[in-house]
């Protein structure tokens, strides 16, 4: 310390040095400039120097005026610290300047604070000393100092050093009784004695501040508003900011609490009602909020200390939910709570499990709370109890959404299976849940198990025989088991209900294509035009039916010409074409019908003597996207000779005359028809036009791979940055299914690594000489090495492994134990690298595993494909 | 996310009613033209346990530990006993202690 005074020291020793060499005149510039910033202890030191250096310059009087000015910010600043004897030390130094300088009322109220009135009441005395505004604070000050003293102990020192007329005197007794009958929640007695201070009174604040605190309690708003009358200067502002922190909303209290005194702090607890002990966690609180970087873990000791304040019971449910969920951790008897009951340790297992357990971990940990439950109800059924049982037993399914998938794996471990076995005890314990029901009929259907899905759809309609989301499920279930008749009976019940439903009438209208198409094979025209009569039916007048009652034609001339009079056919066919102007829309929307009757696509042209059209026009390439994702939206399935015929009238489109929504839209529509060649081109017509647009960008990489084959090292760098832009222009579709596709391909992520490297001419970006790129074999020497040492699980996490491979290695772990499951591991990961040519090496660093095959030097990459 | 019982002012056993009528009180007392912030958050509290079914889906799902604010809040509605209506009232040493400038 003592070195660094001295550092100090020898610092401003050289400074003032060199100041000393400067001119006066500069020097004193330097010091005002100190002052008008508010350097207070630069502009004192200067000025300092320079009336000693330059005594007898004509400025001299001035440079005092200005190292007063310096001496009261200074002082000022030392009393806002709080640090007052420091400031009146200063105070003092300004007062001997000399007596040209005139006193200042911060000084006089500083020396009142310490406890000598005597300036102030020398002021007060004076009146014409003072102007109006002057005379206001002096007066408010010993009529604040007055008061104080006659509550704390009937002082009267003060008081009667004052003349018997002056108002301070005469308004001291009303003041103080209002204060105190406001203290005794005395209303009547508080409105009576401020009704003896006149509007001038040196009183007025407190009266104003009385006013407010009794009508804080019924109008907070208006309240705060009669407080921001008061000054900020007042003598009794730190009364009106406590009462106004006592009005702050809860979270903004909190957040100042913190900054106030402990007296402030004080009055506002007093004003809110609050205990001495309430007022103390509400600081600690207020306290570790300020500290954000505070874990939550520390206001377990809070919660602990506080608990008689806060209520036991609650102050326990809220530490289980700060108490470690790993059940090795989890202490049963945590020191100074209740132990822990089995409900308690299931359910914070269950938590604990929920954020990153698989299905099979969160349905068992919900399991065990629910049968923990039902022990302890003991046979109890009424509703708390058991809604609490049936929401734990659906809380798995619902966390995961199992039963909303729709190709339902319904083997007998299976997470579905076992969520749709929990939902279904469910319904014993609340049966009035509709939507548990519909889940589990879709659910069933959807796995065909329609027995099952046809006895909960029974037991749902014998509650709700009206609904109208348990009909459709009536009759999605009818459509699956080929009971059409069925399905119509309930559609009628369902138009009944709501004559405008379209979905219903669209749904059935469907399903008798369906059941048309399945005539075809059979050769039963007879019944495939029925089924077509009938859903032509359906179609009524029904809006938005109007595309299927024209595909009705078409389907219904098909019908006839496959099957019945070709040459009828053809003619009925070729009307309708040509009413659809026989272009190439015409023939893609023929195309789409052919294929909803299974019929050969090569066959009907050859009928009607079509040739192979291309699209040439954008507007008709907008239109058969438009056509193509309505089929996919309403069939969701199709043939490889329609793809095919697809494809080829594609070819060359003009997707470059098409805007940037229209292709990514475009893109999606030809996803689903898996025609990855046009998506590609399409992709990357729109990549010229709008390059890196991560969707384009996604469409472009995706439908390379999507048929097969490998992307090699710089393509997948190229994908990674490609995800890197999505992420960052907050394109998170893009960026997931970018994602999932580098997942694809990078099951462990960069570990073993392709097996393949590009010409390194090829790349535009190649990889440092020794940094990523890992060898082949020392990749699987790696990853066996894992498999070995590590448990299962964690293993299976280390090596990136996708989620769904994860459960599936650990169902099969459960059914056959954990060196079976690794066993297996390895037989695939030797044999993934036998093919790709590589075993793998006891050690690290090998050379280089060949980029390509001996034999076929320019070939394909070889896939490295374990799973 | 704070604690919807203590935002509403009610007890976590309140029934359907309770959570109704301490919701109307809450947007009365914060109308959303004056107090949004305050009138989102009875809100938010309200979809969170306005039926039976919320309520016990929040006693035994959520798993948020409790934010100061909820400890403030229960502190207080704890602390407020049979003598709520009681006027809340200083000791006038208080008053005097910060008319001599201690805070």
């Amino acid at each position: 310390m003592a070195r660094k005074r001295k550092k100090q020291s020898s610092h401003g020793g050289s400074k003032a040095a060199a100041a000393a060499k400067q001119s006066p005149e500069v020097r004193e510039r330097e010091a005002l400039q100190a002052l008008e910033s508010g350097h207070w202890r630069d502009a004192i030191q200067a000025l300092k120097a320079l009336l000693k250096d330059d005594p007898d310059s004509e400025r001299t009087p001035a440079r005092r005026r200005a190292l007063a000015d310096a001496y009261a910010g200074r002082a000022r600043d030392l009393t806002a610290k709080g640090m007052l004897k420091e400031a009146a030390v200063i105070w003092e130094n300004r007062a001997a300047l000399g007596a040209d300088i005139p006193p200042s009322l911060d000084h006089g109220i500083l020396r009142l604070r310490l406890g000598d009135p005597q300036p102030l009441i020398v002021a007060w005395a004076h009146p014409d000393a003072l102007n109006r505004e002057e005379r206001q604070r002096v007066g408010e000050q010993l009529a604040a100092a007055v008061l104080s003293e006659r509550l704390v102990g009937g002082d009267t020192a003060l008081l009667e050093q004052l003349a018997e007329d002056d108002p301070i005197r005469r308004h001291a007794e009303p003041a103080q009784t209002a204060l105190t009958a406001y203290c005794n929640a005395d209303q009547r007695g508080v409105e009576a004695a401020l009704a003896q201070l006149p509007f001038r009174s040196p009183y007025r604040a407190l009266a104003i501040l009385l006013k407010a605190l009794v009508r804080a309690e019924t109008e907070p708003d208006a309240a705060r508003e009669m407080l921001a009358r008061i000054d900020g200067a007042s003598a009794f502002a730190p009364l009106r900011r406590a009462a106004e922190l006592a009005l702050l909303p809860d979270a903004e209290l909190l957040a100042e609490l913190d900054r106030a005194g402990p007296r402030q702090a004080e009055l506002v607890a007093a004003l809110r009602g609050w205990s001495k002990a309430q007022l103390e966690l509400a600081r600690a609180l207020a306290s570790f909020q300020r500290d954000s970087g505070r874990q939550q873990k520390t206001l377990q000791p809070l919660l602990k200390r506080y608990r008689d304040l806060l209520g036991h019971d609650w102050a326990q449910q809220a530490s289980l939910r700060l108490m470690p969920r790993r059940t090795g951790l989890l202490d049963p008897n945590p020191p100074g709570w209740n132990a822990l009951s089995g409900h308690e340790r299931a359910l914070i297992k269950a938590w604990g499990t929920e954020p990153e357990g698989d299905p099979w971990d969160v349905l068992d940990a919900w399991e065990m709370v629910a049968q923990g439950l039902i022990a302890e109800q003991r046979g109890r059924r009424d509703a708390p109890y058991s809604l609490e049982i049936a929401m734990v037993l659906r809380r798995g399914e619902r966390r995961f959404k199992l039963l909303e998938t729709e190709h339902p794996e319904d083997y007998p471990d299976s997470p579905e299976t076992i969520a749709a076995e929990q939902l279904e005890r469910s319904l014993q314990w609340d049966p009035d849940h509709r939507e548990t029901y519909l889940r589990l009929i879709t659910w069933y259907r959807r796995a065909n198990r329609l027995k099952d899905a046809r006895r909960v759809l029974s037991q749902a309609q014998e509650r709700w025989p009206q609904d109208m989301a348990l009909l459709e499920a009536a009759m999605e279930t009818a459509l699956a088991s080929n009971a059409f008749k069925k399905a119509a009976g309930i559609a009628r019940r369902m138009l009944a209900i709501d004559p405008i439903n379209s979905s219903a009438r669209r749904r059935l209208v469907e399903a008798h294509i369906e059941h048309a198409a399945k005539q075809i094979p059979k050769r039963r025209g007879d019944l495939a035009r029925k089924e077509l009569a009938e859903a032509r039916n359906w179609t009524g007048r029904g809006a938005g039916l109007e595309p299927v009652r024209a595909q009705l034609d078409l389907l219904e001339g098909l019908v006839v010409l496959a099957l019945e009079d070709p040459e009828q056919g053809k003619a009925r066919l070729n009307e309708s074409l040509a009413q659809r102007g026989s272009g190439v829309v015409a023939q893609v929307e023929l195309m789409l019908a052919v294929d909803r009757l299974t019929l050969k696509q090569d066959d009907v042209a050859k009928w009607l003597g079509l040739k192979r059209v291309k699209v040439r026009d954008p507007e008709d390439l907008r239109a058969i996207i438009g056509q193509l994702r309505s089929h996919a939206d309403q069939v969701g399935h199709f043939r490889r000779t329609l793809m095919e015929r697809l494809a080829a009238a594609l070819k060359g489109a003009p997707w470059k005359q098409l805007e940037r929504n229209e292709l990514e839209h475009a893109c999606e529509t030809l996803r689903a028809f898996r025609l990855n060649e046009a998506r590609r081109e399409a992709a990357r017509a729109g990549l010229k036009r709008w390059p890196r647009t991560p969707m384009l960008e996604y469409h472009d990489f995706d439908s390379r791979y999507s048929d097969g084959g490998f992307p090699s090292v710089s393509e997948l760098d190229k994908m990674e940055w490609a995800l890197a832009r999505a992420r960052e222009a907050g394109e998170m579709r893009a960026a997931e299914r970018l994602r999932e596709l580098l997942q694809q391909f990078m099951p462990f992520g960069r570990m073993p690594g392709p097996p393949v490297r590009d010409d390194p001419w090829d790349d535009p970006f190649p990889p440092a000489p020794g940094g990523e790129g890992q060898d082949l074999g020392e990749g699987i020497a790696l990853l066996l090495q894992v498999l070995e040492q590590m448990p299962l699980k964690q293993a299976l996490e280390v090596t990136g492994m996708p989620k769904p491979m994860r459960k599936e290695v650990m169902r099969i772990a459960r059914e056959q134990g954990d060196e079976a499951a690794v066993e297996m591991l390895k037989a695939m990961i030797y044999s993934a690298a036998e093919e790709a040519g590589e075993l793998p090496k006891p050690q690290a660093g090998g050379g280089r595993s060949k980029a390509r095959s001996a034999d076929d030097p320019d070939g394909p990459p070889k896939q490295f494909d374990l799973f | 996310m704070s604690d919807p019982f203590l935002t509403l002012g009610i007890d976590p056993d309140a029934d359907d009613h309770a959570v109704e009528a301490a919701y109307r009180a809450a947007i009365k007392r914060c109308p959303p033209d004056r107090d949004p912030a305050g009138f989102q958050a009875a809100r938010a509290a309200y979809e969170r346990v306005r039926t039976e079914r919320d309520r016990i889906a929040y006693a035994l799902f959520e798993t948020e530990p409790p934010e100061p604010l909820d400890i403030l809040r229960r502190a207080e509605a704890q602390g407020r006993g049979d003598d709520e209506a009681a006027p809340r009232r200083p000791d006038p040493a208080l008053f005097a202690a910060l008319l001599r400038g201690e805070d």
